[in-house]
């Protein structure tokens, strides 16, 4: 499990590693990607922060969609998004959809 | 004149200080951050900014002047860049200070406001798409903003950062904007009236030159929406692309959603706007409706600021 806020960030930030500590691409490769090796289902808890542009979600989920490592087409469901926000969740399976076409 | 003896040159500021109104005003205020950026690049050139006239000023405006100070005060090589003659006005004279205005030009400054409407403008500024000091900024309005439009609006500062350090400043002409500041956004909030302000904005290339370099959109693409809805090529209308095509084209691998961010934000509150302006174009979203302007002059950068309602802080007694 992850806890963005707790274990992360309370305050997401930009893409890239060089746009700041907490990027979209730090989140996806020191976080997302370690525990997707080590277990099949991974929640991740998205509340608590104080938001998610869409570069960092994009980078974070259609990045993590684009490695070659993990099955693209799983990982819709290899990820338990929970969060009171469901366009939130609508817009990070937007970006795993899209990152396979 | 002896060499390396600093010469001052007067910068007299404008009455009213509104960028983004009428086309008189703006003329008066963009004058002035001219003014500013060019005798802040002549040699052994000081300025001495008399802000003596000034009795109103729009929180926008004030950040672009902020921006323009300095960089103008990172870029010059006189010791002393600014002397100032302070605003007659003590209301004005508490908005400069509470901006920073007087400490950033190393101005000796006492003045602390009480007034409701002055102390309340808060400002930052980075180089770094980080969201702590915007989200900070936003916390200190906790429990007085809706949370779905505290997250909005904390995500449209963010984009905005990302914006600005991804595309701003790019090329050969942003990479001369950028000199000793580095890709620097400011970023500024106020509450006036059961009103906030947020603003965010930058001293780069502007968005008609950074939008077909940044790769959110195919330059066919912008073309074409130009084309089709019989816009021609200019300011306001990049911004409009940009914001348009971000909200009809979401599914772009590997890239953002232009300023489809931006704009929601507003979109979140009752009677709130959002007004992007990038050199001589602005950019209005309100109550679903969208507005173009373009201006005969430029501010030289990109501003964006949302206007949203707050609820009352029943602690000021506001």
């Amino acid at each position: 499990m992850i806890d963005v806020a707790a274990d992360f960030t309370r305050y997401p930030g930009g893409r890239f590693r060089s746009d700041g500590k907490f990027s979209g691409q730090r989140f996806r490769d020191d976080y997302l990607v370690p525990k997707l090796r080590e277990a099949n289902e991974l929640k991740i808890i998205l509340d608590g922060t104080m938001g998610y542009g869409s570069s960092f979600l994009e980078e974070a989920f259609g990045g993590l969609a684009r490695l070659d490592e993990f099955a693209a087409q799983d990982l819709a469901t290899r990820l338990i998004l929970e969060t009171s926000d469901p366009s939130l969740r609508a817009e990070i399976i937007e970006y795993l959809t899209a990152a396979r076409h | 004149m002896r060499p390396g003896r600093t010469i001052y040159v007067r910068v007299e500021a404008p009455a009213s200080l509104d960028l983004f109104g009428r086309a008189d005003l703006r003329s008066a205020a963009s004058h002035l951050l001219s003014r500013i950026r060019r005798h802040s690049r002549r040699a052994n050139v000081g300025i001495r900014l008399d802000l003596s006239r000034v009795v109103e000023i729009w929180s926008p405006t004030a950040l672009m002047i902020r921006a323009e100070i300095d960089r103008a005060i990172a870029g010059t090589r006189v010791a002393k860049p600014f002397l100032c003659v302070r605003p007659d006005d003590d209301r004005m004279d508490e908005v400069f200070a509470q901006i920073g205005l007087y400490d950033s030009i190393d101005e000796p400054c006492e003045v602390n406001s009480d007034r409701d409407d002055v102390k309340h403008w808060r400002l930052a500024t980075g180089v770094l798409s980080e969201g702590e000091q915007g989200g900070s900024m936003l916390e200190s309005y906790k429990g007085r903003l809706a949370d779905r439009l505290e997250r909005g609006l904390y995500e449209g500062i963010v984009e905005a950062m990302t914006n600005t350090v991804h595309h701003a400043y790019e090329g050969s002409h942003g990479n001369r904007l950028r000199h000793m500041i580095g890709k620097r956004w400011w970023l500024l909030s106020q509450e006036r009236d059961g009103l906030l302000t947020v603003a965010i904005c930058d001293l780069g290339i502007g968005i008609a030159e950074s939008l077909p370099r940044s790769g959110t959109f195919t330059v066919d693409a912008v073309r074409q929406f130009l084309k089709g809805n019989g816009l021609s090529s200019n300011d306001a209308n990049a911004i409009r692309a940009a914001v348009e095509l971000g909200n009809t084209r979401t599914k772009i691998a590997g890239r953002g959603r232009g300023l489809h961010d931006i704009v929601e934000a507003a979109n979140l509150s009752a009677g709130g706007s959002v007004m992007i302006g990038s050199n001589r174009g602005v950019f209005t979203v309100a109550d679903g409706k969208s507005y173009a302007r373009n201006f005969d002059d430029s501010v030289r950068g990109t501003i964006i600021w949302w206007v949203v309602r707050i609820a009352d802080n029943e602690q000021d007694g506001a």
